[in-house]
């Protein structure tokens, strides 16, 4: 089963965000991790880099395959965890905690309301 | 209509991901996923589902001249129970298919096959058959491969036949846990010690779940493992793979694979690989590596990274991803002859980002011999 912690929100697309403050910190789910099985690289957008609604943040490279991760909300970037840049397996082993990826001024913050709370995305993995 | 092996609800119970590979449900990795499956067949054993591929029995007083005409290497010379790899190829001597053959007696001969290209070699085949018949054995066949360097501590426990002195590219019969076994030394992850075992596909759950306990009961940290590590262990050694180093648009020449194409015996598109030979290949499948992590993938182009030659794409990348015992970002590719040194430097295009990599010898990964 995957983890799915309370007190964070979730997009469709298995990317989670949790608020600190003024800024959304933003990952990939237990579930998406375990879809993806070995990441081995990954690719993070600069520092100061406006995102778009649903538009790619970054690539992640498993052992099979390169996957785009999609920006859950409209922001810009203010943080990017460099240690997964020699690291990309902690997004494996602790995707909710070491393995963060960005972290965002929400640009449009009602746009966090249209995501899911933990609840909504236990059932949409559940019906996967 | 997707195909499943007798193996199919194993799979599921063991929380593999199935994808459709060459018209069958296969899983590409199970919950353990790539790395570790990899590493244990690496370093223990590795178990694999190829109940996908296809058996074909060739038999009759012309089995072999009627095989002799259609693939690239000489069959004439082999003892019985040997094998051979070899190509089934086109007038253009481009590939059909990569085969093994095996010589069960003089008017008798077994063949592998891949999953996808299986229906389409039994038609080339059988269209060209003379004085000998044909036989599908694949709807009542299943393909275990047992692959790493424990392989033969499991089989001895399971097994009375002396398996450690088959030789490579043998094969032979005997029961393994009970179920009568066609056992073959050979196997698709470049590791020497590994069997390709061929039995009832009624007796499927039996072998697998023999295997498998058998390893455990002995410490052996034996693995179920997907198509996702039967690829990179593969690529890891440099062994092709029908689709991506090998099509109809593809010379064994330029695959690196003369020695598996006897040029002086006749047979379909011989002429077409004497030319080439004589004039030179065009093109050439090299080994790359990357400096960094970031895999290539296929499709994806390939540059020299000389300036004197700016912009111009000389190949594009065949096979690419992350080789976990080489522990960095690989790949094959065809490039233009000229780039096939090794010691060249190149660079992959991957999303608008040029990689480094460079030739090197192939493999990339040599097993020890034990």
């Amino acid at each position: 089963m995957s983890n799915v912690p309370e007190g964070l929100k979730y997009s469709r697309e298995h990317e989670w965000v949790k608020m600190e403050g003024n800024l959304a910190v933003i990952g990939i789910t237990d579930h998406a991790q375990h879809q993806l099985g070995d990441i081995v690289f990954i690719e993070l957008p600069k520092v100061g880099a406006a995102l778009q609604l649903m538009k790619p943040l970054g690539v992640v490279e498993s052992v099979k395959a390169a996957s785009d991760i999609f920006s859950p909300i409209t922001g810009k970037v203010v943080a990017i965890n460099e240690a997964l840049v020699k690291a990309p397996e902690t997004v494996n082993s602790d995707c909710y905690e070491k393995g963060w990826m960005v972290k965002i001024e929400p640009g449009k913050p009602d746009e966090l309301n249209n995501l899911l709370d933990p609840k909504a995305y236990a059932a949409l993995i559940e019906g996967l | 209509m997707i195909n499943r092996t007798a193996l199919y609800e194993t799979h599921i119970a063991l929380g593999a991901k199935v994808i459709d590979f060459g018209g069958w449900d296969m899983p590409v990795d199970y919950p353990t996923h790539i790395i570790q499956e990899h590493t244990a067949t690496r370093t223990a054993a590795g178990l694999f589902d190829c109940g996908h591929m296809g058996e074909l029995l060739i038999e009759g007083a012309g089995a072999l001249a009627s095989l002799q005409a259609i693939t690239s290497r000489d069959l004439s010379g082999m003892e019985n129970d040997q094998g051979r790899y070899t190509l089934l190829t086109t007038e253009r001597g481009t590939v059909i298919d990569d085969l093994i053959i095996f010589k069960q007696s003089d008017t008798k001969y077994y063949i592998v096959t891949n999953a996808g290209t299986r229906l389409g070699d039994a038609a080339r085949i059988g269209a060209c058959l003379k004085n000998a018949t044909m036989t599908d054995l694949t709807p009542g066949t299943q393909k275990l491969d047992l692959q790493g360097p424990r392989t033969f501590e499991i089989l001895e426990k399971l097994c009375q036949a002396p398996l450690q002195k088959l030789k490579r590219f043998r094969m032979t019969r005997a029961p393994v846990a009970g179920i009568e076994t066609l056992i073959s030394r050979s196997g698709y992850t470049g590791e020497p010690n590994g069997v390709e075992l061929f039995f009832d596909k009624k007796n499927a759950v039996k072998m697998w779940d023999a295997l498998l306990q058998t390893g455990r009961s002995l410490g052996i940290g034996v693995l179920p493992c997907g198509l996702g590590a039967r690829d990179t262990l593969r690529l890891e050694c440099c062994l092709p793979l029908y689709g991506h180093e090998l099509s109809t648009e593809i010379t064994p020449l330029e695959a690196g694979l003369e020695w598996a194409v006897s040029l002086d015996k006749e047979f379909t598109g011989v002429d077409a690989l004497r030319r080439q030979k004589q004039q030179g290949v065009p093109r050439a499948l090299v080994a790359l590596k990357f400096s960094g992590r970031q895999p290539a993938r296929a499709e994806h182009p390939v540059f020299s990274a000389a300036s004197s030659v700016p912009g111009e794409q000389i190949g594009t990348i065949t096979s690419g991803t992350f080789g976990p015992t080489v522990n960095c970002a690989i790949a094959l590719a065809l490039v233009k002859t000229a780039f096939a040194a090794p010691g060249t430097k190149l660079q992959a295009e991957v999303r608008g980002n040029r990689l480094d990599a460079l030739v090197v010898e192939k493999p990339f990964y040599k097993p020890a011999k034990k």
